[in-house]
């Protein structure tokens, strides 16, 4: 876990390209206007070309390769049973047929290429976020996400949160090994009590700590002068430059959409 | 049951954020109101706890295996405003490092899994636990509070999708509900045990009876 836990620290990849200079603000509103208008995309190419055009900011960016692959092998198994099951449950074309008695499995095109849709959807928001964790930060996302209103207390929860992710998570990491030591194997079904009475007291054994832990930190923070207020920082106004390539990105988006429309807009009037 | 980007039809996502932005702003206040300057030490370890307790699995059957959902958990223990925000910081921590639930779909899954499911439980679990006196009938009240709350976010869920004209609803509903129902017993079960566990140390008798410091005017 804690490999995981050390990419919400620090941005990835090569610190000094110029994608990981871009003020932060302007990389929040593109990647997040970038996402909501590619998951709009219908078409194969349009989203073919948004993957292509993220897979270009993110060689630009030179971030770590291995890191950014390992973590679209998580989507495979997801995009692999979405093409297996959807021929069979969207209507449409049907392009395999197999009978078996009284069972009848057809496999429709209009499944497959909803499937790929879908895939492409989530393989592109997924460089997306991907891209803008790794040239950015946990720390100064959070502050651009502070600069556009979002409460402080949210922001100030995701921090305190991710801090106490190790904690709780060594903790719960300590009682697993002292269960497998005592010689605990779980059961394998729903019907097991002695496996659920046991998973249970682990949850709430977490649980009374971590609620007590909370109580100490509160203390420790009111010694050191806690007072409940946050402390915002001024962001200085982000240069052209910035604005620029934020525009571009934004423009990308903006330009497949119109394509795919103006593409149906084509299509229709040759019908 | 995070829904990923592009699930989701503009129409659904745009609304089902509105409606969570709102529950989240009411809760914010809410919480403030009871913890003052611990809402964010307290909730904040508590939105740790959730997301380790999260990666516990228990099996299911034939090899299979869930996982805690926690939504019900939160909302009996610590009270619905609470459970909803931790288990928003839990699911926007999941979205950006895990890819758990898409950017656009946040609103949605926040509805769901911080706000459905947290308030189905919590109204379940006070209206059996006024029902039903005793440990018999708390132990039913938590059970069922859990299981309902699992169901009542998958429901939701698969309206979601299937309104989106993502996945037929004949197919997502049967699916999602049927894996759930499942599912919701093991939340269940453990709910229980946490729930009777906590309660013993707390020295709660009753749901309702008593507060404890720190948390919500149970």
């Amino acid at each position: 876990m804690s490999r995981v836990m050390d990419h919400f620290l620090q941005p990835g990849g090569h610190s000094g390209s110029f994608m990981h200079r871009l003020e932060p603000r302007v990389k929040v509103v593109a990647i997040g206007g970038f996402v909501a208008l590619s998951t709009m995309l219908t078409s194969r190419t349009g989203l073919v070309l948004a993957v292509g055009f993220l897979l270009v900011l993110t060689a630009a960016a030179r971030v770590n390769l291995r890191h950014l692959i390992g973590r679209l092998l998580w989507l495979l198994p997801f995009a692999g049973v979405m093409i297996l099951l959807f021929p069979f449950i969207i209507p449409g074309d049907p392009f395999w047929r197999w009978e078996w008695g009284i069972l009848t499995l057809t496999a429709t095109q209009e499944g497959w290429q909803h499937a790929l849709m879908l895939s492409l959807r989530v393989f592109a928001a997924v460089l997306a976020l991907n891209f803008l964790i790794a040239t950015t930060g946990l720390r100064r996302v959070l502050e651009a996400l502070s600069f556009f209103r979002v409460p402080a207390v949210f922001i100030q929860l995701i921090e305190f949160t991710i801090r106490y992710i190790y904690v709780v998570g060594d903790e719960l990491r300590r009682m697993n090994t002292a269960r497998a030591a005592r010689g605990f194997v779980p059961g394998r079904h729903l019907f097991h009590r002695h496996t659920f009475r046991t998973l249970g007291q682990t949850v709430a054994v977490l649980f009374m700590r971590s609620w007590e832990r909370g109580e100490r930190i509160y203390h420790a923070m009111l010694a050191r002068g806690y007072s409940g207020e946050n402390h915002k920082k001024a962001l200085p106004p982000p240069g052209g430059w910035d604005l620029a390539w934020g525009a571009f990105i934004l423009s990308v988006a903006v330009g497949l959409r119109l394509f795919e429309l103006g593409g149906h807009i084509w299509l229709l009037s040759l019908k | 049951m995070h829904i990923p980007d592009g699930f989701l039809d503009p129409k659904i996502w745009v609304g089902a954020s509105a409606v969570s932005a709102g529950a989240l702003a009411a809760a914010v206040s809410n919480t403030r109101k009871v913890l003052e300057d611990r809402q964010v030490p307290a909730l904040g370890v508590m939105a740790a706890f959730i997301f380790a307790a999260q990666m516990i699995n228990f099996p299911v059957a034939g090899g299979t295996s869930g996982h805690l959902l926690g939504g019900a958990l939160a909302a009996i223990l610590l009270g619905p405003w609470s459970a909803g925000l931790i288990l928003t910081t839990v699911l926007v921590i999941q979205m950006l490092f895990f890819y758990d639930g898409g950017l656009t779909a946040l609103g949605a899954n926040v509805l769901n899994m911080a706000v459905i499911a947290p308030w189905v439980a919590y109204g379940t679990y006070r209206l059996l636990g006024g029902l039903f006196r005793g440990n018999a009938g708390r132990t039913v009240a938590t059970f069922l509070a859990a299981w309902l709350s699992v169901m009542a976010a998958a429901l939701a869920c698969s309206l979601e999708i299937a309104f989106s004209g993502t996945v037929p609803l004949a197919v997502v509903l049967p699916a999602m509900l049927g894996w759930h129902a499942l599912i919701g017993i093991g939340e269940g079960l453990i709910t229980v045990v946490v729930v009777s566990f906590v309660s013993r140390l707390w020295g709660l008798e009753q749901p309702g009876q008593k507060s404890y410091a720190g948390g919500e005017q149970l």
